[in-house]
């Protein structure tokens, strides 16, 4: 069956580019992937199919700089490369690009950012040439209604494809793209549009390898098919003369029917466990299946044809009817993503399986260990996990962690298992002890759902049906179960399948409609409502205060706090929080009123010293990891600490150039305005303005992306550190103009109304996503809230709560206004 | 489940269950630092004045007591998850305690009182873990928020009269039995309670499921919204209680009563050697945690340091304490 065709050297392929010799890479001691040579040529169409597991994703990682391989050779340009600097330094410093399935643009970002984020331009680029150069380059989708100004988070999975296509194809010195199912979202007609692109790329000298599921688009584009399975290259050939029954075939499709095929017609089910009917939510498109007692039920189906999402819905609708999903039982869970969603790496094996069964074990909520461990160790000796029950989870290889996490299924006794790709990632042997433990599952009258990535494991089942694109399309009987039907069935096209992308969902009603929903999803409106009510309330009560010198002293209060949130706003942008803020400044203002008078140089080192001291913390959460929550609460210790011993009573002077400063007067407008319109408008330039600001959010968003793609954290987390800790000094020596004293408590309350200020001026906890603008609304109208309440009559100490209820309101207008919330 | 230990008082409640030789192994490493440290601090307070005396270290105790409870409190959140932290619990500590003082259910009613502080306590819990769960509010923002809606309450009852809490209950806090006070033994049966809590409970066990990998405990069938309701109550009943205590036996209430708790709780749980990221208990560890910032604080005042030196040095032990334990993490990953 093997049948490498290293002849095949058709007229598109141009000189190597990649050469990979003898690539095989093993996780333990399973090998994904086995001695595979393959040449990679410039201008020429790389088709790479093969079922799942089969090893493109590694074989791809490797070549992309993700991956370093167990043994083999890489060569780029015949230079051979050394995998340390391919890893670190990041494949697309030669001119590598991938799209990968899992989008890996910056949902914070506009399309216009996100495409200028990797462009490697010099210097600063002003925000309409970035705007203009990223239409430029959207244009690869001639006629796409793509908007390069919109944040990529209101995109549809198939635009944030076309922009995530866009970037790696329009890259400049692009000489190698790596396509991953990239049509797996994209309307007919957008893969058209890509399939045309990715000829014209080829046409100009790149290299494209592009994997796919769909046999349709393989015979289309290829120059070249390559066909791994089992991690092995099983066909490496001239791709444009293969039919369609010839590439099933490669895949494995006509296989003869193992002899080992059980037809195990189970004593017909007396009752259902579980009924689907016509369940259509996310990708899932009007699903039914049902399954009886005692019956082992397959999933089959290329990747992400909806299989996890099925038991996903299943399993969140457990011993309950919500209409579409009804199940009879209760519902144990195993999934093969281990990691992320299957073990508690703090505890030992026996504690990890014992968890499901603890509440049978219980009595008044109380845990009869004894019985647990007891039982525990039944399934675990069932398992051959005797001797590892005391070992941390996290010890064991994969196959056994699977089989611990089998065991807690089992454990729980509930008599439906949903069994999410079991067998991912482990080995033979542990393959085969997890099939065991299934017959012996069977014996004992459970039922369970199985999903695999691997074709053969559906023998075991009494039923399988086969997901295409979000639906059923066939089912098969324990007795007609082969390989060659599931796959037959899993490249088939729904009849139904109505284009469910590319169509631009969003709401297009008039533009009164539209500018009203774009103003209800403006972050910042919670903060421009209160800012304004606070304002006409303020008038209202007294309307004198509607004047130059009435503003002032209603702003004056505000102007320190601006300044408070800039430092919080920055320590927000790169999803960090600062508790010890207020102490900081109160140290600055000590610091201030103490020296810069009497010992001006010194005055001016110490309050670079904050600073440092600053960026100390940033090393601190970067490189060893802490939270910043920690980190700046003990930090709050120390500048609490160092100005108390400066000045244990408050005390001090302001010097006179400062205090001189805040009397400024500029007309029309007073002082305060000027300044809290220039500190919005610094945020502004610090987040949107500056050549590092698009970075320095994309790194609060998503720190392993950034990291990803080459970028330095640590430099990003120091700048936006060090700004915070220059901010926090001048809102330190704004309070000495003010106070003209010096008092390590002055700003205590400053901590968390900063945060209050962010927050409610539009900022997400998520990282990179804050609103200067909004913030410095907040600050004036909870400020201005103090105020009105004294107009009113009322205790000021009642602002507090206001602020509170504010907060509390801000946001759960926010999450109602916006209900997905990236 | 390997966590926690409870007691001080060295019964054995939960050994039965804690089996792994390295999960113990590393357990002990975690709270045995705090220990030593507590040690070389009383020898060094006993170098200073020149006896090594009992009485010093238990009168430490009696402070320590009520600052293990505040630690105990935030612990249980921060076991619940990465990033969850209690920012309300100061403000629950001091309205529990004006609540306590202000006999709105009658001055001689004690029970009711401590009824009415305790339901005021499992309120602010309910209300944190409503915002957080349902409104989805971070819950860093979330109890900030409530702690402001606190602060004003604390501000309203202020200016109401206040008794003093006296008959039996401030004397039995108040009694002393060679140097031991009724209060630490309060705070230690409490502590013991709150370790039975976590270590031999479902909830307890589920808490910690829930803080090593929501999802995992999530698809093993733990329920994450009433788990984390359960964790915010018990931080709100603890820091209500702690309220109650400290308005008893210190006899009188201020407005800054429970400032030092937030900062506090946080040091504490970080020296007894509790990673911050979740999934880990020890009540023990935290007692431990308080009692050596306690003393830390007494040595820093017998070596006549001053109020700001004890601050810088108070901070430098957390800084260094989450530093150290997040290098030695990193290095067993």
């Amino acid at each position: 069956m093997k049948h490498v065709d290293i002849s095949a050297e058709g007229p598109p392929g141009g000189a190597v580019f990649i050469s990979a010799r003898n690539l095989t890479k093993s996780f333990g001691t399973h090998e994904v992937l086995r001695d595979v040579s393959l040449d990679i040529r410039a201008g020429e169409i790389l088709v790479l199919l093969g079922p799942n597991g089969a090893g493109k994703s590694t074989m791809l990682n490797i070549v992309g700089g993700t991956l370093r391989p167990s043994s083999g050779t890489l060569a780029v340009d015949g230079e051979p490369v050394d995998f340390e600097q391919h890893i670190s330094k990041g494949s697309r410093v030669r001119g590598i690009q991938r799209v990968f399935q899992e989008l890996s643009t910056f949902p914070n970002l506009t399309v216009a950012e996100n495409l200028e984020l990797t462009a490697r331009r010099s210097g600063a680029q002003s925000r309409r040439e970035i705007v203009r150069h990223a239409a430029e380059r959207m244009q690869v989708f001639p006629g796409n209604r793509i908007d390069v100004c919109a944040e990529v988070a209101q995109l549809s999975v198939a635009e944030r494809q076309m922009v995530e296509i866009a970037r790696a194809m329009t890259e400049p010195n692009t000489r190698l793209v790596i396509l991953d199912e990239p049509t797996s979202a994209l309307s007919p007609h957008e893969a058209d549009q890509l399939a045309e692109l990715v000829a014209r790329k080829a046409a100009e000298g790149v290299a494209i390898v592009y994997v796919t599921h769909k046999l349709e688009e393989a015979r289309r584009l290829a120059h070249r098919v390559v066909v791994l399975r089992d991690g092995k290259l099983h066909f490496d050939g001239d791709g444009r003369n293969l039919t369609h029954d010839e590439l099933l075939s490669l895949l494995g499709a006509t296989v003869e029917p193992q002899s080992s095929v059980k037809a195990v017609s189970v004593a017909r089910v007396s009752s259902d466990l579980l009924n689907v009917e016509h369940l259509s939510s996310g990708c899932l498109r009007d699903v039914s299946i049902r399954v009886g007692a005692g019956e082992l039920v397959g999933i089959a189906g290329l990747e992400g044809a909806g299989q996890r999402e099925l038991l996903q819905s299943i399993f969140a609708a457990r011993a309950r009817d919500t209409g579409a999903v009804r199940s009879v039982s209760d519902i144990a869970y195993v999934s093969g993503d281990r990691k992320r969603e299957g073990l508690l790496p703090l505890w030992n094996v026996e504690e990890n399986v014992a968890i499901s069964a603890i509440r049978r074990f219980s009595n008044a909520g109380i845990v009869d260990f004894s019985g647990l461990k007891a039982k525990a160790n039944e399934w675990l000796s069932e398992l051959g996990l005797s001797q590892r029950a005391d070992s941390l989870i996290v010890s064991l290889s994969g196959g056994n962690q699977q089989r611990a996490l089998l065991g807690r299924a089992l454990a729980s006794e509930a008599p439906l298992l949903l069994l999410d790709d079991p067998t991912r990632g482990v080995d033979v042997t542990a393959k085969v002890s997890i099939y065991a433990i299934l017959d012996k599952l069977k014996e004992k009258g459970r039922s369970a759902i199985l999903h695999s990535t691997e074709v053969a494991e559906f023998h075991k089942c009494d039923r399988v049906y086969v997901m295409a694109r979000g639906r059923v399309v066939a089912e098969f009987d324990g007795t007609e179960v082969t390989e060659e039907r599931i796959v037959h069935a899993s490249f088939q096209r729904p009849k139904d399948e109505t284009p469910q992308s590319g169509e631009n969902k969003r709401p297009s009603g008039g533009p009164r409609e539209a500018s009203l929903t774009r103003l209800l999803s403006w972050r910042s409106l919670p903060a421009a409502l209160l800012m304004c009510s606070m304002f006409a309330l303020a008038f209202w009560q007294q309307p004198n205060a509607f004047s130059s010198f009435g503003l002032e002293l209603l702003l004056q209060a505000s102007l320190p706090l601006a300044f408070a949130v800039l430092a919080q706003m920055l320590f927000l942008l790169g999803g960090d929080i600062d508790l010890g803020l207020g102490f900081a400044i109160g140290l600055a203002n000590v610091l201030a009123a103490t020296y810069l008078v009497d010992a001006p140089m010194f005055g001016i080192l110490a309050l670079s010293a904050v600073v440092v001291g600053y960026v100390l913390l940033a090393l601190i959460v970067e490189l060893l990891g802490v939270s910043s929550v920690v980190a700046t609460l003990g930090a709050s210790f120390i500048w609490l600490g160092i100005g108390l011993t400066i000045r244990e009573t408050p005390g001090g002077k302001s010097p006179e150039w400062l205090a001189a400063a805040i009397q400024v007067k500029l007309w029309p407008l007073p002082l305060p305005c000027v300044v809290l319109v220039a500190v919005a408008i610094i945020g502004l330039w610090i987040c949107r303005g500056w050549g590092y600001s698009i970075r320095l959010r994309a790194m609060g968003h998503n720190r392993r992306t950034y990291v990803s793609l080459g970028f330095s954290a640590l430099a990003g987390r120091v700048t936006l550190y060090a700004l915070a800790g220059v901010f926090a000094v001048l809102s330190g020596l704004f309070l000495v103009a003010a106070t003209g004293a010096g008092n390590v408590h002055v700003a205590s309350s400053f901590t968390l109304a900063t945060i209050t200020s962010v927050v409610v001026g539009g900022a997400s906890f998520a990282g990179g996503m804050v609103s200067p603008v909004g913030a410095v609304m907040a600050v004036v109208g909870i400020s201005l809230v103090t105020t009105n309440l004294t107009f009113l009559g009322i205790s000021s100490e009642y602002s507090t709560a206001i602020g509170g209820l504010i907060l509390i309101l801000a946001l759960s207008f926010r999450s109602l206004a916006r209900p997905i919330e990236p | 489940m390997t966590q926690p230990t409870i007691s001080s008082d060295g019964n054995s409640l939960s050994r039965s269950w804690t089996l792994a030789s390295i999960g113990r192994g590393l357990l002990k490493r975690s709270w045995v630092g705090a220990l030593i440290a507590a040690i070389l601090l009383w020898l060094l307070a006993g170098l200073v004045t020149g006896t090594l005396s009992i009485s010093f270290l238990l009168a430490n105790a009696t402070i320590a007591g009520f600052l293990a409870l505040a630690g105990t409190a935030q612990m249980a959140v921060i076991a619940s998850g990465p990033g969850n932290f209690d920012l309300s619990l100061p403000y629950v500590v001091t309205f529990g305690a004006y609540v306590m003082s202000a006999g709105l259910v009658g001055h001689d009613n004690i029970p009711a009182s401590v009824a009415l502080t305790l339901l005021v306590g499992i309120a602010a819990g309910v209300v944190n873990a409503a915002l957080i769960v349902r409104l989805r509010i971070p819950a860093i923002v979330a109890t900030l928020a409530t702690g402001y809606i606190l602060y004003s309450f604390i501000v309203a009852i202020q200016s109401g009269g206040f008794s003093r809490v006296g008959g039996l209950f401030e004397a039995a806090l108040r009694l002393r039995f060679f140097g031991f006070s009724g209060v630490l033994a309060v705070a230690a049966l409490t502590l013991v309670g709150v370790g039975f809590l976590l270590s031999r409970t479902v909830f307890g066990v589920q808490l910690h499921a829930l803080g090593q990998n929501g999802e995992a405990a999530r698809l093993a069938g733990v329920r994450r919204g009433w788990l984390l309701l359960g964790a915010f109550v018990l931080s709100g009943v603890l820091a209500a209680w702690l309220g109650v205590l400290l308005a008893v036996y210190q006899g009188g209430v201020s407005a800054d009563l429970g400032r030092s708790y937030l900062l506090g709780s946080v040091a504490a749980v970080v020296i007894g050697g509790t990673r911050t990221t979740g999934g880990v208990t020890s009540v023990i560890g935290t007692a431990m945690g308080a009692l050596v910032l306690t003393l830390a604080q007494s040595d820093l005042i017998l070596l006549q340091f001053s109020i700001g030196a004890q601050y810088i040095i108070q901070g430098s032990i957390v800084l260094a304490t989450v530093c150290f334990m997040a290098v030695r993490s990193r290095d067993r990953m």
